[in-house]
């Protein structure tokens, strides 16, 4: 394995030959920083930004326009 | 849980993945919820072109991401200018002796080409199959695959490198030579 860069703080070491799933699935060329552990990290990360997002609460704004569309929905059946 | 056949329900459970599909559009922007907003309204006019049992959150994902490409850029409503925005940040920072800055995640999928960040967000942070993503970006699957690869790619590339100021990821934001 070779010398890696000032490594971030709080990565995880992890197995070398350890792939994530879809890079096998694609095939994926290693090469270079396309290391798995790397990719990995990248897929956590994504997985991270998204949630963070998702498990936020539902802005009221929704709610009631689904509110509204269905009452008037309901208003004209 | 939703009833498959119920998709009224199912868009109240999508909004919370809309919203974060947004914004990985538009930024944290009001953009992104009236974006989320116009989707829904949409959605409810077209809901008898659902296909029951068919992936909802794909039939969503669609509609929002041509309402993207359609309304919000033509009214100018677009992504901000992440790129330039995330680079100042980093530029901005005085470099200290020996300490080796790297992009954090977000600035880095800040800097990715649009249609390879939103692979990454379909595939990778959405969990849609290559085949919905690409679908829903109305390109092959082969296409999307490659995509998804090349962000990837790109990806590790920006946070594999430190960022100083010679660094050829700097966006030509003034950059003062003064790093190391």
């Amino acid at each position: 394995m070779g010398e890696r860069k000032a490594p971030r703080p709080g990565r995880k070491k992890m197995m070398p030959q350890q792939t994530s799933d879809d890079a096998a699935a694609v095939g994926w060329p290693l090469q270079g920083r396309m290391e798995p552990e790397l990719q990995d990290h990248i897929g956590r990360q994504l997985r991270a930004v998204y949630n963070e997002i998702v498990e936020e609460p539902v802005p009221d704004r929704f709610l009631k326009l689904l509110a509204d569309l269905e009452s008037k929905q309901n208003g004209t059946s | 849980m939703i009833a498959p056949s119920d998709p009224k329900a199912g868009m109240l459970a999508a909004i919370p993945k809309l919203r974060a599909f947004a914004i990985s559009l538009c930024g944290r922007t009001a953009a992104a919820d009236d974006l989320v907003q116009e989707t829904l309204m949409r959605a409810w006019a077209n809901l008898d072109s659902f296909e029951p049992g068919s992936n909802l959150v794909a039939w969503l994902y669609t509609i929002l991401r041509n309402e993207f490409y359609s309304e919000f850029r033509k009214s100018k409503r677009e992504v901000p200018d992440s790129d330039g925005e995330y680079a100042a940040r980093l530029t901005s920072r005085p470099a200290q002796e020996g300490h080796m800055e790297f992009l954090d995640f977000r600035a880095a999928l800040a800097k990715l080409a649009p249609d390879h960040r939103e692979a990454l967000v379909l595939v990778g942070a959405s969990g849609l199959s290559y085949e919905d993503a690409a679908q829903i970006c109305g390109c092959a699957v082969g296409t999307m695959k490659s995509r998804v690869n090349r962000a990837r790619g790109k990806l590790a590339e920006l946070l594999s490198e430190p960022t100083d100021a010679r660094s050829v990821m700097s966006v030509g934001r003034g950059v003062t030579a003064d790093a190391s």
